[in-house]
This record gives structure tokens, C-alpha cells and sequence, in this order.
């Protein structure tokens, strides 16, 4: 290998845990999770030379796992399924129950109020980042953000003050 | 970080994030290397098909178009056969919409400036039959064509950081006749936008292949014959 793809290696093994469970929180299905994210990093390989020199390469490919997550969740949503040849990946163990009731309540979100969330608690973006990376005005993302904020917990059995009912 | 919620998302975020990782595969770095270095010669082949479409038939060259350019072996690709009208009531243009594609009206006008999206009130929305999309707005511009592609240069790369800041590729095109430009722009997929100027508007009509391009081009052959279809109005 070279130093190149020694490097890119190293950010993949780094960041990957990261980006998978960004696509995970927008998709809620593990197996497509971890092909969005993959498809990530094959795009991110063509401009290593470029990503490397970010500050935070790996905000790059959380935005595009995001983006392909939501555009495979689109799509499902709106096309012909035909998915049952491919299942779930085999012996893969369940996620946690805290895992599947917040990707849950995640998905009762509208969709953009969803990434939002995702992509300012978990990818690391700031309400700037996002409004950049969404094309819209960052009025609009911290509406988003409220809002998915205001309907998600007592989605999540939290209440305005904090507490929370379950664990 | 968040500064203003009670409810602790961050944690709740954390714990998930712990949990996937315990749970999750990584197909490896080496595995996204292979399919690029593939999909990347797959690309090519696209892009040299379209070139030659855009060349042979809008420039009015025949055959090679370069001295090194062969015609790559790709399967055949197939060409829309039905093709329906659109006039657009924003911007006054025509064009045939290719068999398979759906067509919106923009509902607002663009002013030149606002960024733009596929979802966007401000353009022309066409949808192609498999994850591509194509979009098209029109703005006054007195000035000549190279004049309004620096210009759009400038802005895409203020607009879409996460694309390159220039064109790979900038081609000739004829779009409804009139002498035009195509940028290609290598982002996480290949973008098309191809520009002309005609009667003091300037005219740009976007392909975006989505998120999983038809590796046979067909949707892609499909804008390039839109574009020749293009009547502006009178």
C-alpha cells in the first residue's frame, strides 16, 4: 500500500463507527446504514488528495453517508420494494432497546428536521455547518433543530424540563 | 454543541453511536478503494459516450473528436422514444420533456442569486427515470456568455463547498441552437450544467445524476437530447 491508501485506511478505520451511526440515526436499518456508508468512503477515495487536507475529513463523509442514507430512505418510501432477497446482514446482533426507541421517535420526524439532528448532535456540525451544507439559512436550521428537539422528547419519554421516564 | 435542551440528545446520540459500533461491520477501506478505481473506469466510459453525443451532434463534428478518443465498449444505450412538450410559463422556453421524465413548472422566478436545489420554487424541474434530475432557471444577463460562466464559476463555488471550486471539464454545446458551454463538475457525482446566453437571459439547465447514476447513461443521453430540443422564446 501506499502512503496515500495507508492514510486513507487509517480515516476509515477512525471515523467509520461515526459514520455508519449517522446513516444509521437517519435510516433506522443497520445493513443499509453501513452501504450508505461505504458508499461514502468510495466517493471520499477519488479526492483523498483534497479531503486530507480538511480539518475534518470525516465531516465530509458523514454529510454524503447522510445524504445517501436520506435519498435510499426516499426512495424506498416513494418506489416499488423489492427488498426481501436481500435481508438483514447475517448475525449481526440487534441493536440496544435505547438505540431502536430513539431511531423510532427519529423517524416520526419530517425528514429534514431529522438530519438536522443528526447532523448537529451526532455528525459534529454546527447550525452553520448545516445551513451550508442544506442551502438554506441558519433561521432555518435552528428552526428545524427546535422543532425535531420539541417533538422528539416526549417521543423519547423526556419532558420539557428534562426528566425522563425511562432510561 | 447543543446549548439550550434539557433533554440530553448529545448522550442519547453517544449511546447510540457506542452501541452501532459494537455491532456494525466495516467492509474496509481497501473494499471503497476497489469499487472506485472500478466505478471511476465505468465513468469514463460514460462521459466519453456523452461527449461524443454532445460533439458529433450539437457541434457538427463526425467520428474521433480527438486523437485519442475511442468510442468506449459499453453496452448500447437506449434512446426515449416518446417525447412530450413543455413550455415554461417562468422562463418562456421550450423544450421536448424525454419519454419517462415528469416535468414541474418553477412557481417563483430566480433572481439570479438564491441557491438552488431540485426542490427549489425557482426552476424547472425535470425528473428522470431512474435517480437523476434535472432542473432549469433563466436570469437577465447583458453581458456574453464566457462573461455569465465566470460568473456562475464564481458562485457555484461559493455555494456548493463541497464541490470542486472550478469545472473539470468545460465543452461546447449547442442548446436550442444557440452556442452554449457544458461544465462538468466531478462532486460526489458527476453534475452537468450546461449555460447559454440568447436575447439578453442567460439559460442554465442542470443534470444531476443522483445518488446511484445509471451506469448506462441513458437518463444522461437523455438531458444531452433535451438540450438540443431547447426553443427560446421569440
Amino acid at each position: 500500500m501506499g502512503t496515500s491508501q495507508d492514510d486513507f485506511a487509517a480515516f476509515y478505520d477512525a471515523t467509520w463507527r461515526r459514520t455508519v451511526a449517522c446513516a444509521y440515526a437517519v435510516l433506522g436499518d443497520l445493513g443499509a446504514a453501513e452501504e450508505a456508508a461505504q458508499e461514502a468512503y468510495t466517493k471520499a477515495w477519488p479526492r483523498w488528495t483534497k479531503l486530507a487536507s480538511y480539518d475534518d475529513p470525516g465531516a465530509w463523509v458523514r454529510q454524503v453517508a447522510t445524504r445517501g442514507a436520506i435519498s435510499g430512505w426516499r426512495r424506498r418510501r416513494t418506489a416499488t420494494r423489492h427488498l426481501s432477497a436481500a435481508g438483514p446482514p447475517e448475525s449481526a446482533p440487534p441493536p440496544d432497546e435505547n438505540t431502536v426507541a430513539l431511531v423510532a421517535a427519529l423517524k416520526q420526524l419530517p425528514e429534514a428536521q431529522r438530519r438536522a439532528l443528526v447532523l448537529h448532535h451526532l455528525a459534529g456540525f454546527s447550525v452553520a455547518d448545516i445551513a451550508t451544507s442544506e442551502r438554506c439559512p441558519e433561521g432555518t436550521v435552528k428552526a428545524r433543530l427546535a422543532r425535531g428537539r420539541a417533538a422528539l422528547v416526549p417521543l423519547l419519554g423526556g419532558t420539557p424540563n428534562g426528566e425522563t421516564t425511562h432510561a | 454543541m447543543p446549548e439550550h435542551d434539557s433533554f440530553d440528545l448529545d448522550a442519547a446520540f453517544g449511546r447510540l453511536e457506542q452501541d452501532i459500533a459494537g455491532i456494525s461491520a466495516p467492509r474496509g477501506a481497501g473494499a471503497a478503494i476497489t469499487t472506485a478505481r472500478r466505478r471511476r473506469q465505468t465513468r469514463w466510459g460514460v462521459a466519453a459516450v456523452a461527449a461524443l453525443v454532445v460533439a458529433g451532434s450539437a457541434v457538427g463534428l463526425h467520428g474521433r473528436t480527438g486523437s485519442d478518443v475511442e468510442p468506449p465498449p459499453t453496452r448500447p444505450i437506449p434512446a426515449p422514444a416518446v417525447r412530450q412538450s413543455f413550455t415554461s410559463t417562468t422562463y418562456g422556453y421550450t423544450l421536448k420533456v424525454p419519454a419517462g421524465w415528469t416535468a414541474a413548472q418553477a412557481s417563483e422566478r430566480w433572481d439570479g442569486r438564491t441557491v438552488l436545489l431540485s426542490e427549489s420554487p425557482e426552476v424547472d424541474r425535470f425528473t428522470g427515470t431512474t435517480t437523476a434530475n434535472s432542473f432549469a432557471v433563466a436570469r437577465s444577463w447583458r453581458r456574453g456568455l464566457a462573461a455569465y460562466v465566470t460568473s456562475l464559476v464564481a458562485w457555484q463555488a461559493r455555494t456548493h463547498p463541497y464541490c470542486p471550486s472550478k469545472p473539470a471539464l468545460e465543452k461546447p454545446v449547442a442548446i436550442g441552437g444557440s452556442p452554449g458551454l457544458l461544465l462538468e463538475y466531478n462532486c460526489d457525482v458527476l453534475i452537468n450544467i450546461a449555460v447559454t446566453v440568447k436575447d439578453g437571459v442567460a439559460y442554465w439547465f442542470l443534470f444531476d445524476p443522483g445518488n446511484e447514476p445509471a451506469l448506462d447513461g441513458s437518463d444522461h443521453v437523455a438531458f444531452l437530447r433535451m438540450l438540443r430540443s431547447v426553443e427560446f422564446p421569440r
